[in-house]
């Protein structure tokens, strides 16, 4: 196990240096240049001389392999370069924000996972009933429902009209609450369908029969024996749902104007603060990685069968 | 266990797709037309497809079904609610909301085509070509694909429609680069089922090309999962590209389309919530019509691929 950990975050050396060559070659080859923006407060057109040094600072006269060196080089000793914009250092800028946008991503997961194994167990067990059409069709409308309609009418009904929590903002935990439920309830949707249909498959099991002519009680039956069993597709899927909500939080952050990494992706596209935008891509797709990679780790602990 | 990333309908790469010994069809029906049947006797089929048809509709007969100009700015009207006038009400600028959201429906059709169209070809290729030839241009070609799963597909989204400028096409490229590697995934997952059947073998030991073999042997076997993949990307696609608008990196203000409408609604969210309602319930509207469909095809074609 412990050799099979230390063999995926080995494997995520690549995956990372490719990361940063995407980030870092999407930006160089998108139109506009940093410095003319850096300098567009000037009237008449700024002095060359000026921004040859200014190119020179931030290493943009360099070949473009050695400035992708450079930037890998110093992204590995923690240094994601410096905002044009606000000009405090990227790394520091992120710290301040990752915070805010994990506790929102952490609370949606819990949201997601409880409500979502729920409503499909619960449709599963009661299958063809008022329980199993009405998780059907809720989930179905979940995975549906655009996210960012989803949180403006949370706010305008819970926040507006209701007052029952502040509508933007990002200190407290009443700020947490609606933009964590929306998510979650978004991502549940998926998780449900999903949890569904792999407990009816194990309802169906020898196994479960065996459980009952033991005459063991239903609910061990259900939450031991088949959602055990069933809850391994479900843990794929929750990998992938990681992804999904890394997203929505961009989306949520805007709606509720909080702070978070994906506010900070959001600002740095609107300023073109080429630095910033690429320290974000670089660590929220890390953080992804990582995430998934935890996921497989945590099939050998719900599954005995699987040796790591 | 390496199934990080993988979607939760990837075909197990070790099982052939259409594992199932199929039984043996009655003279005349082919096992691909009882396929054919049983998604036209699905009842999602029947729903999902006559909402689609309406949408159908609705884009092409648009200058016929608005009552008003989409772009035309009426300030006599400006922000009222739904009437007899206008069903949908007006925005902030007397718009039409109807008559917008009716031309919208182009928009979000073709750019919800577009980006799945890219991504399915360039993503079956890539997969096929990575499954077939295995070696090194399958450790290329994935790789590559593992660093574009790296980042959440809405986040590479936006950063690539970022880079690359705001506007319709913009979106359909980042959004359709954003789904190539999960078809490139399902695709290579199916050819690794069936590159080694022996009717493969046999092709090969009497020397056909590969292009050839590609084409009749291994293609046919990976239709299947890839359609299924293109209904279920086309709903993400949807909702990836009005997400784009809606976060003001997509298509500009004023065009008609659905996600810039509804971040358009924001700002008069509390005065007019039908600004940004009646788009958004056309997104979760078209994105439900196609996941139904989804639905009842993968019922029909792949009893292997789950829900989700």
């Amino acid at each position: 196990m412990g050799a099979y950990v230390v063999r995926r975050l080995v494997a995520v050396i690549p995956i990372m240096l490719g990361v940063a060559l995407i980030a870092f070659l999407l930006l160089h080859l998108a139109p506009g240049d940093p410095i003319s923006l850096l300098v567009s407060n000037f009237d008449q057109g700024a002095p060359p001389d000026l921004v040859n040094q200014l190119r020179e600072r931030y290493g943009l006269n360099d070949p473009l392999w050695l400035q992708y060196v450079h930037y890998v080089w110093d992204a590995v000793r923690g240094d994601l370069g410096t905002s044009i914009f606000t000009g405090r250092p990227v790394t520091q800028m992120i710290l301040d924000a990752a915070p805010y946008t994990a506790a929102l991503a952490g609370a949606s997961i819990v949201i997601a996972v409880v409500l979502g194994v729920t409503l499909g167990v619960v449709a599963a067990v009661r299958r063809g009933t008022w329980w199993d059409n009405a998780s059907i069709g809720v989930s179905l409308f979940g995975l549906s429902i655009p996210q960012f309609w989803f949180g403006m009418m949370a706010v305008l009904i819970f926040a507006v009209n209701l007052h029952w929590f502040p509508s933007s903002g990002s200190g407290s935990f009443s700020h947490l609450v609606l933009p964590a439920l929306v998510l979650g309830i978004s991502a549940s949707a998926a998780i449900a369908r999903l949890t569904r249909s792999a407990m009816l498959e194990v309802l169906g099991e020898q196994y479960i029969v065996t459980a009952r002519a033991k005459g063991l009680r239903e609910v061990t039956i259900i939450s031991g024996h088949a959602l055990k069993n069933a809850f391994i597709p479900v843990l794929t899927l929750i990998g992938l749902q990681f992804g999904r909500l890394l997203g929505g939080t961009v989306i949520m952050e805007t709606i509720f104007n909080r702070q978070g990494l994906g506010t900070l992706m959001l600002t740095s596209i609107t300023r073109s603060d080429f630095p910033l935008l690429q320290g974000t891509l670089m660590v929220v797709a890390a953080v992804y990685v990582l995430l998934n990679i935890a996921v497989d780790v945590s099939y050998a602990w719900f599954d005995p069968r699987v040796r790591l | 266990m390496s199934t990080s990333l993988t979607p939760e309908l990837m075909p197990d790469p070790k099982l052939p797709v259409t594992a199932e010994p199929e039984v043996v069809p009655a003279r005349g029906t082919s096992p691909g037309r009882a396929k054919l049947l049983a998604f036209l006797r699905h009842r999602g089929t029947w729903i999902g497809g006559s909402l689609l048809v309406v949408f159908l509709l609705m884009a092409a007969l648009a200058p016929l079904l608005a009552p008003y100009d989409p772009l035309a700015v009426n300030a006599d009207v400006g922000l009222t609610a739904p009437s007899w006038a206008h069903p949908m009400g007006t925005d902030d600028f007397g718009r039409d909301i109807l008559s917008r959201v009716v031309y919208g429906s182009r928009l979000s059709l073709v750019v919800g085509f577009s980006c799945v169209a890219i991504s399915a070809v360039v993503g079956t290729l890539i997969g096929l070509l990575a499954g077939y030839f295995r070696g090194p241009t399958d450790s290329v070609l994935m790789r590559v694909m593992d660093v574009l799963l790296a980042f959440p597909g809405l986040v590479l989204a936006l950063a690539l429609a970022a880079v690359m400028g705001r506007g319709m096409l913009s979106v359909i490229v980042a959004v359709g680069v954003a789904g190539v590697p999960t078809f490139a995934r399902v695709t290579r997952g199916a050819v690794l089922g069936v590159v080694n059947t022996d009717y493969v073998l046999a092709a090969r030991a009497v020397g056909c090309r590969s292009t050839w073999i590609l084409r009749r042997h291994i293609l046919p076997n990976v239709v299947a999962p890839v359609i299924v993949m293109t209904t279920l990307y086309l709903a993400y696609a949807v909702l990836y590209a009005a997400s784009i608008s809606f976060l003001g990196v997509g298509v500009q203000p004023p065009t008609a389309e659905w996600g810039a409408m509804t971040n358009a609604g924001r700002g008069v969210l509390v005065q007019g919530w039908w600004v940004s309602t009646f788009p958004s319930v056309m997104i979760m509207l078209f994105v439900l019509a196609v996941n139904v469909m989804g639905d009842s095809l993968r019922d029909a074609l792949d009893s292997k691929l789950r829900r989700s």
